[in-house]
């Protein structure tokens, strides 16, 4: 295949007066593969990207004052989105909305711009931002998104999800599949179909998670003072084990034995038969095994 | 009366400075380090006063915020448009840094027991007529629980708004009015006990 | 007292409190680093301390990993064999090494990262909630210092604060790049 790049690199300060800069307005369009990869990368402001019909990208938003270059690499089977600023002071918000074939895989990444993905159905999709909020409603193989201090939510249909936020909530509906989620004092709230892997983790953060466990899966759950809520069908087989040093654990599933050396409380229960597991532990947060 | 008299002198202070105080600014702007120093000696009283009592007469803490305070500051300068005053400006970000310190609930269980003998100290020479209401009254103050201090502070020792004291916390403007009606009754109860009043 | 008279006291109070020391120098130094640095903004943050870094990945690193995933016994010093003495040493010597490097990087100062608004307090009050869990767990352990678990727990968080300190050296490496 015959990939022809073309370097087009749209230099707004070097001939123009700082008048002509401010808010510029963007209306570009290149085709695109149907299934071609996408990476756009902003620093303030609000990244939008949207899947349709077509095999083509079509670019449209306001560059910030403080915006000095946009940088775009576009060829048929990728298409790179840059947005430079002219220095780290006083960066001004530079809002974009691309639409994308919504075969394309997606890359985006931001430091305090809020992401918001929609309408794809892709094999991977990867999005990250430092303060930003990151929203995705997809169809997707693969999804990777992240925050440090922001928010990060996915709607949708995934066979693998890895979730990240340090202090932001997650909240993820409509997965299955493998699902890692990670917080320090961020809340989750995960909603799962079928589970064949899981691993929830936080330090302060409550987590809730509902879903079923598909045969042999294994769900993990670890907190050390956030609560942590594991809601799984009535039926579920499978082997539950459930410990906490100092917080209280409530099962549906079992009976919870205090520690007869030493501090702390835990439950190991087996239902049914089969090689589900489920492992919940916490420092100081309580534990809670419901049945829906 | 000692404390009215205070007060004025305050304000009579501050209407000096006011006019040199935009010069300092703008050359604070433009990086002079020397007129940011005048404008810290010309607010640090004020802003350690509020940090001080909002941290519960903790004074470590309260030096902590103070500076964290004025260095935030010099990084936000560029900020500062002028639509307020400077001290106005300050002031509100020197309450956004203690609210937003967490330490403040950690450090406040440890050093219940300092904080008396710690308040004795500081107001120790103070020949102030209401010397030892006041001792008992900072006391009282700094042995609130925190969100009631907070809003206690802020509000009669502030002059915040209660609609600006729930912009600045996060709580509901009701919530802020309630916080209020507990502290000052809190802080008459207190009063009762020891002053036998 | 009456209302009124509790209100005139409180309304009397100073609103200017002399600090007991001159807090200029603390505030001079630190503002002085940015100046230096020449770059808006930069200022080198505790983890880029090479010596402390070094440290504390050795820390936690060596050995952390001996006994991880095994069943905590539900019995008591009974049932420790080996491989539970083996963590719980590792423990201890991660700790030592951990509370002479790791430590000293408290507290944190966010200002070189260049993030605005509330990030900067988010962050630390992740880093906060780091800070009591591992008070809490220390405390426990004082009581409890050969509860498996607890041991498991504490190499946990290790862990979770070492991540928390490459995330942040990673964002400041970032920032590095757009400049």
């Amino acid at each position: 295949m015959n990939i022809r790049r073309m370097k087009l690199i749209i230099c707004l300060l070097t001939l123009a007066p700082l008048a002509a800069v401010a808010g510029q307005s963007i209306n570009e369009r290149w085709d695109l593969d149907a299934r071609a990869t996408v990476s756009i990368e902003n620093i303030a402001g609000e990244i939008v990207i949207q899947g349709w019909d077509r095999d083509e990208a079509h670019l449209t938003g306001e560059l910030g004052n403080s915006v000095d270059e946009l940088e775009i690499d576009a060829s048929r089977s990728r298409l790179q989105i840059n947005v430079k600023n002219r220095n780290n002071r006083n960066i001004d918000d530079t809002d974009l909305k691309l639409m994308v074939p919504l075969g394309a895989n997606i890359d985006v990444s931001a430091v305090s711009a809020n992401i918001d993905v929609s309408g794809m159905e892709n094999d991977k999709l990867t999005a990250s931002s430092v303060s930003g909020d990151v929203e995705v409603k997809a169809t997707s193989q693969r999804v990777s998104i992240e925050s440090v201090s922001g928010d990060v939510e996915f709607n949708g249909q995934t066979k693998r999800i890895s979730a990240e936020s340090v202090s932001g909530d997650i909240n993820l509906s409509g997965i299955s599949g493998e699902i890692t989620a990670t917080t320090v004092s961020g809340d989750m709230d995960v909603h799962a179909g079928s589970i064949d892997g899981a691993k929830f983790e936080t330090v302060s953060g409550d987590i809730m998670v509902s879903g079923e466990l598909s045969a042999n899966a294994r769900l993990t759950a670890e907190s050390m003072s956030g609560d942590a809520i594991i809601v799984l069908p009535s039926g579920q087989e499978g082997l539950f084990k459930a410990q906490s040093f100092s917080g209280r654990i409530y099962s549906d599933f079992g009976s919870v034995q205090h520690a007869k050396h030493g501090p702390g409380s835990h439950l190991k229960h087996m239902a049914g038969s089969g090689g589900a597991e489920v492992r919940v532990e916490s420092f100081s947060g309580n534990i809670k095994l419901k049945h829906d | 009366m000692g404390g009215m008299q205070a007060v004025t002198s305050w304000q009579h202070d501050k209407k000096e400075l006011s006019a040199t105080e935009t010069r300092w600014v703008e050359k604070a702007q433009a990086g002079d380090r020397l007129a940011f120093e005048k404008l810290y000696r010309s607010h640090c009283d004020r802003i350690y006063a509020l940090c001080w009592r909002m941290c519960g007469a903790d004074k470590g803490l309260a030096e902590d915020m103070v500076q964290e305070a004025f260095v935030r500051a010099w990084n936000k300068l560029h900020l500062f448009r002028g639509d307020s005053k400077f001290g106005t400006w300050l002031h509100r970000l020197a309450v956004n840094v203690v609210l937003s310190d967490r330490r403040i609930r950690v450090k406040r269980l440890q050093r219940e027991s300092e904080m008396v003998d710690e308040v004795e100290r500081k107001l120790v020479g103070d020949r102030n007529v209401f010397a030892g209401l006041r001792k008992d009254l900072e006391a009282a103050i700094a042995g609130l629980p925190e969100r009631a201090r907070t809003v206690l502070v802020l509000f009669d020792i502030e002059g915040y708004k209660h609609d600006e004291i729930a912009e600045m916390t996060g709580m509901a403007v009701g919530s802020s009015k309630a916080q209020l009606h507990r502290a000052r009754k809190l802080v008459r109860n207190v009063l009762k006990d020891s002053e036998g009043i | 007292m009456k209302e009124s008279e509790l209100q005139s006291a409180i309304g009397s109070l100073p609103r200017s409190i002399k600090p007991q020391r001159d807090l200029w120098p603390g505030i001079s130094e630190r503002i002085e680093t940015v100046e230096k640095t020449g770059n808006a903004g930069y200022q080198s943050p505790f983890w880029r301390k090479p010596a402390m870094a070094a440290a504390v990945l050795l820390a936690l690193t060596g050995g952390i990993f001996i006994g991880r995933g095994m069943d905590t016994p539900a019995g008591g010093p009974s049932a420790q064999s080996t491989l539970e003495y083996a963590l719980i040493g590792t423990v201890k010597a991660t700790e030592r090494e951990y509370q002479a490097a790791f430590r000293e990087l408290v507290p944190l100062d966010y200002s070189g990262l260049r993030l605005d608004g509330e990030e900067p307090d988010a962050l630390r009050g992740s880093w906060e909630d780091l800070l009591q869990t591992e008070t809490s767990l220390l405390a426990a352990l004082e009581q409890y210092p050969s509860d498996m678990y607890l041991n498991e727990k504490l190499l946990d968080l290790r862990a979770q604060q070492l991540q928390f300190v490459k995330q942040l050296a990673l964002l400041e490496q970032n920032d590095w790049r757009r400049t």
